[in-house]
């Protein structure tokens, strides 16, 4: 593979960067973390210019391009500022499980509204108590007269807000299988169906301009046809979600990273210490040597996953998409942390941002399954099919 | 549990001491931990609490109404106070260490007599003023500037970070009486009261942690100090920094028992976790990596507190400890931020909620790796003591 990007993808890079520098202004930013609120404006904006939904196909507001476009472009925002980056990159979080799996008429009714920037799409997996282990899930949906009637708490959903436009909620619609993860499927849940209660998950380490709340649907009641593909594979559907899903997040902490990473360099350029450039101590030299050498290798892991997923037409490879979220996750905490540690005791405070870019990337290294659930998921792969 | 280890031999006063902290801690301090983050403040009554303890004058000689603590006992009282909010802590901080213990070790009697027993009660707060928006790892650096005329001494100049600025009536300012000689005879230790006419203290810092802690800016500008409120006196201008390194060579020592103290507590919210997750139905043989995890966290602390209560038996003994105080400070302290990390993969997308604690600990822990001292100078410190 190459990671040479061509002319339209530095096209579309160039578009973000451009679009970053004039939105992400450090005032409107400071603004939005005073009272952790969704960069509503700025997102509307992002889907005007087309960056949310890229992917989608043109018929559903898209622009017909790539996971890889996805990606570079979650890179970058993630990059200008981790906290209102990962809120646009996510603004269609489970929408990706519609495009693979939904009928004509559930992409028609959603897709073009997640890509248009007029609601949030969120993805409903794991339960309280469950974490990582979400084959487990005890959320339950029975078929009753034409409709199915679902009874259950999510948590962790991101996007659980005033915002969202629905939720795509994994039940269970078998009790007695042999394995748990057998009798799931998927649905297609409104956000406004009577029933659905959302309480905001409080206080978090970080993403804290990102609506995460836990969701309870008390009787929902939904049409038969808000069923998403076939009942029982609702677990097939999550996995090759999650495997799409784990190379944007995976982009989303390579930008973390390069941003933490470009603040941080930037000040031990010019800050000054024992009558000596900090950059010009060989101690700073060899760390921003190996923070750079993590970002390389992130960055090509990351691009080769999100290729190999356009390649194969969006069927993601679990291993190389749970590496790369592994690799880059990883990149992120540690770039971050050393960055914390460049810029000493300012590193410690707020304005500086590098804290916060960190504690962005430790929460998104927790998300689409910890580094734990990435090594059993590529340990599984690899015991399948063998290393190449 | 609040546990000694039996290798170390203590009075049964002190005994008595321990486990009434240990008490407070159960009681009181930890049902409230939440709320001091919330609010960013510890409520008055609280202090109170410590203040009846004597927790404000541990080192603080009998004589002079303090408790007379060896090193090794006032590192117990630490490892225990710190298994909660690690800003309960904080507050009792620098009247125990690098706010007053210059009064302690370089003061006239006339000082200690006026000052100490005041400090020990906690009627008085102090405060320790060294590092400068230029002078952070290179303290020589400092600009604060310190003149003579008169009867009293002026002083101009910023100090940045200053832990419990906003409590303290009593500032130990570090400040150039000579220009020329620095760090090698030119800087004098002041003790400043509040409300002295020039001298003010600027708002809080937004930082990463430690939310119920402050630390300010203070500003001199023509600030008026008598002539003889050079710690030690007329005799001991000049001597400053000197002064200013003693009392860091402590505070190392207190910074690993602190690291100690949180990285014990994340360890047993880490078990706790454990225990919900095999009583959900997870497999155990799902949680082997988690189990490794948490008996790295016990290989780690084990070492540490071997580490830090025999440099402190050491230093009780009479010996100089400035390295190895280097050694326990970086070691300690950088295991905390590790085994805080690792305790967030246990915990999964749970360990990114404020509720939890554990992400709290991750944030508070991290400023202990850049104040005192920041790794990379400790390092300095014990390199040069080592090709020495």
């Amino acid at each position: 593979m190459t990671v040479e990007l061509d002319k339209s993808r530095l096209q579309i890079q160039k578009a973000v960067r451009d679009f970053v520098k004039g939105e992400f202004r450090k005032e409107v930013v400071e603004k939005l973390l005073e009272g952790n609120a969704f960069p509503e404006a700025i997102w509307k904006k992002a889907a005007e210019l087309g960056f949310i939904g890229i992917h989608f196909p043109e018929a559903y507001g898209g622009a017909g391009l790539g996971v890889f476009e996805n990606a570079l472009i979650a890179e970058e925002l993630c990059r200008g500022d981790s906290s209102v980056g990962c809120c646009l990159s996510r603004a269609g979080c489970g929408a990706e499980l519609l495009l693979r799996f939904g009928t004509e008429s559930q992409k028609q009714a959603w897709l073009p509204k997640v890509a248009g920037g007029s609601v949030l799409c969120g993805a409903a997996f794991t339960e309280p108590g469950l974490g990582n282990d979400i084959a487990r899930s005890q959320t339950t949906a029975v078929k009753a007269g034409d409709g199915w009637l679902i009874n259950g708490a999510k948590s962790f959903v991101v996007n659980a807000g005033p915002q969202a436009g629905c939720y795509i909620v994994l039940a269970r619609t078998a009790a007695d299988v042999p394995e748990p993860a057998r009798g799931l499927s998927t649905f297609l849940v409104e956000a406004d169906r009577p029933g659905v209660k959302v309480a905001d998950a409080g206080r978090k380490l970080g993403c804290r301009l990102m609506p995460i709340g836990e969701v309870c649907f008390d009787r929902v009641r939904v049409p038969l046809e808000h069923r998403v593909g076939p009942e029982n594979r609702g677990w097939e559907q999550v996995a090759a979600f999650l495997n799409e899903s784990r190379i944007l997040a995976a982009a989303q902490a390579l930008g973390m990273a390069q941003g933490a990473f470009d603040r941080s360099f930037a000040y031990v350029k010019q800050r000054e210490q024992f009558g000596t450039k900090i950059i010009d101590f060989q101690v700073t030299r060899h760390k921003v040597a190996e923070m750079a050498t993590k970002i390389e290798a992130a960055r090509l892991l990351t691009y080769q996953a999100a290729q190999s997923s356009d390649a194969k037409k969006g069927k993601s490879d679990a291993r190389l998409s749970a590496m790369a979220k592994l690799y880059a996750g990883r990149t992120a905490v540690e770039v971050g942390d050393e960055a914390i540690q460049l810029l000493g005791g300012y590193g410690y405070i707020q304005d500086y941002e590098v804290e916060r870019f960190f504690r962005d990337a430790k929460t998104i290294e927790l998300f689409d399954g910890t580094r734990g659930t990435q090594r059993t998921a590529i340990a599984e792969d690899l015991v399948k099919r063998g290393l190449r | 549990m609040s546990t000694i280890p039996i290798d170390i031999e203590v009075s049964e006063e002190f005994r008595r001491l321990h486990a009434e902290v240990g008490d407070l801690v159960r009681t009181s301090l930890e049902p409230m931990s939440l709320q001091v983050e919330a609010e960013e403040r510890i409520p008055e009554e609280t202090v109170d609490a410590l203040r009846r303890l004597g927790l404000f004058g541990m080192p603080v000689p009998k004589a002079y109404g303090g408790l007379g603590l060896t090193t090794v006992e006032e590192m117990l009282v630490y490892e225990e106070l710190t298994q909660t909010n690690a800003c309960y802590r904080s507050r009792i901080g620098t009247s125990n260490g690098i706010g007053s213990m210059g009064i302690v070790y370089d003061g006239t009697e006339e000082q200690k007599r006026a000052y100490l027993p005041r400090i020990a009660s906690g009627e008085i707060t102090t405060a320790f003023a060294l590092t400068e928006p230029d002078a952070g790892s290179d303290a020589a650096n400092i600009r604060t500037a310190a003149g003579l005329a008169g009867d009293h001494w002026v002083l101009n100049g910023n100090k940045v970070f200053i832990t419990n600025a906003g409590e303290a009536r009593l500032f130990t300012v570090i400040a150039l009486t000579d220009e020329k000689k620095r760090a090698r005879g030119g800087v004098t230790a002041f003790i400043v009261e509040r409300g002295m006419p020039g001298f003010t203290v600027g708002a809080a810092d937004v930082k990463m942690g430690l939310k119920g802690s402050h630390t300010h800016e203070l500003v001199f500008k023509d600030c008026r100090v008598p002539r003889d409120n050079v710690i030690g006196g007329m005799e001991k201008v000049g001597q400053g920094f000197r002064t200013a390194m003693k009392v860091l060579d402590k505070g190392r020592l207190s910074m690993g028992a602190c690291a100690l103290g949180a990285s014990r507590k994340v360890m047993q919210l880490c078990c706790e976790h454990l225990r919900r997750k095999l009583a959900s139905g997870r497999p155990k043989e799902s949680l082997q990596a988690d189990q490794f995890a948490l008996a790295d966290m016990a290989i780690q602390t084990y070492a540490a507190r071997q580490m830090l209560y025999h440099t402190a038996r050491l230093r009780d003994q009479g010996r100089t400890v400035t390295q190895e105080a280097s050694m326990v400070k970086v070691f300690c302290t950088e295991m905390a931020s590790r085994i805080a990390d690792a305790a967030l993969d246990i915990l999964e997308e749970d360990g990114c909620l404020t509720a939890n604690q554990v992400e709290m600990f991750l944030r508070d822990v991290r400023l202990y790796r850049l104040y005192e001292g920041t790794s990379e100078i400790q390092r300095i410190v014990i390199a040069r003591g080592l090709v020495k």
